[in-house]
């Protein structure tokens, strides 16, 4: 078995961490030059999966809209899954490993949390269409729920295949 | 431990949450009124004491109706009194998941205790939600007429937006990570292939 660290100091880095993340990401000149065309871009690709199978989609910006009818999602703050990266990226700097190791946490957890992310999209767009009230309870509760879960999965298989902290010092 | 048996303790894991999550979303729903029921009071004496502009908060089918001694003008120039609704679920659905979480953790949860406790430990995250949704509502949509007899502007306008947006966006699901990462540490080491660091209480 591996030796763990200081879970306290993790832990109070990751509230710590987060916290600065989230209020970079909330200032203005962020949202308008990295979220939101990054949302935009989310639109995009979903649209563009979903036409692969459907082609009564278009995206419009940060828009998904159905051409057969009046429905349409907005992608906004909370879908776009920045939140849940940020969840992550505070997780993964604030465990105590090499930065080597930090960034390709970084980039697969990325990965799958936005794959994970464009299903939620994808989903929504379609449950939306059938039944208001089970999208309402799918957008506001479960995917929320999932994407947490897809995080700690994220986090934990990440944690498990990286050296601990005794490695680390014996490899350098 | 190997890493097949690693593997199939995180495996298990997921899949237990996955079992647990729609049941507890379930009971969650249905026992919505008594749950939220506690936040009720507690927002009526946190606003009556600290503002003088919240007249009465009533809970109804979920929502948190705050009745205001705002006055709000129509178009047409009659003048009424803000009421404002917020969704409490948006800010309470961290308790399912947590219960979720914990359940897969160990069945030492299955008390009523403890189910109280994670209650009582979720509750000022919660609360922080629906006050900051509550105040971000009179302050951005009610118009300026009612921002202005809140009182609250400049760098105090900022502060409820970014209470707002934490409230809504980080804190449902970094108050469950954290309390089941708390409560669990011995299990998370396991899950992560390490042994006890005899922290857990």
């Amino acid at each position: 078995m591996r030796t763990p660290p200081s879970m306290r100091r993790f832990f109070l880095w990751f509230l710590l961490i987060q916290g600065v993340l989230f209020t970079i990401e909330m200032q203005r000149v962020v949202q308008t030059n990295v979220i939101e065309p990054f949302t935009a871009s989310l639109a995009w690709i979903s649209s563009t999966l979903m036409k692969l199978f459907d082609d009564s989609v278009q995206a419009q910006g940060v828009i998904i809209r159905s051409l057969d009818g009046p429905f349409a999602v907005r992608i906004a703050a909370g879908c776009n899954g920045v939140e849940a990266t940020i969840i992550l990226f505070a997780a993964i700097i604030a465990f105590p490993t090499s930065w080597k190791h930090k960034i390709i946490g970084f980039l697969l957890g990325f990965l799958a949390i936005h794959i994970a992310n464009l299903v939620r999209i994808i989903t929504l767009f379609y449950i939306g269409q059938w039944n208001e009230e089970v999208f309402e309870w799918a957008h506001l509760y479960i995917w929320q729920a999932l994407i947490l879960l897809d995080v700690i999965i994220v986090w934990l298989l990440w944690v498990r295949k990286i050296p601990t902290p005794a490695t680390v010092t014996a490899e350098t | 431990m190997s890493q097949g048996n690693d593997n199939q303790t995180v495996g298990r894991f997921v899949l237990k949450v996955l079992i647990w999550l729609p049941l507890a979303f379930l009971v969650w729903y249905m026992l919505a009124g008594p749950l939220l029921w506690p936040m009720r009071p507690l927002l009526d004496f946190g606003f009556g004491s600290l503002s003088q502009f919240v007249d009465h908060v009533r809970l109804v089918h979920g929502q948190f109706i705050f009745e205001t001694t705002l006055e709000v003008k129509a178009p047409d120039g009659r003048t009424g009194l803000a009421v404002v609704e917020v969704n409490a679920l948006k800010y309470t659905y961290n308790l399912p998941l947590l219960v979720a979480l914990l359940y897969a953790a160990s069945d030492k949860y299955f008390t009523f205790t403890r189910l109280a406790a994670i209650y009582l430990l979720l509750l000022p995250f919660q609360l922080w939600g629906v006050s900051f949704d509550f105040l971000s509502q009179l302050v951005f949509h009610a118009g300026p007429d009612v921002a202005r007899q809140v009182g609250i502007e400049g760098m105090g306008r900022e502060l409820v937006a970014l209470g707002y947006q934490f409230g809504y966006l980080m804190l449902p699901p970094i108050s469950a990570a954290a309390i089941w990462f708390l409560l669990n540490r011995d299990f998370v080491l396991e899950l992560l292939g390490m042994p006890s660091d005899g922290e857990e209480r």
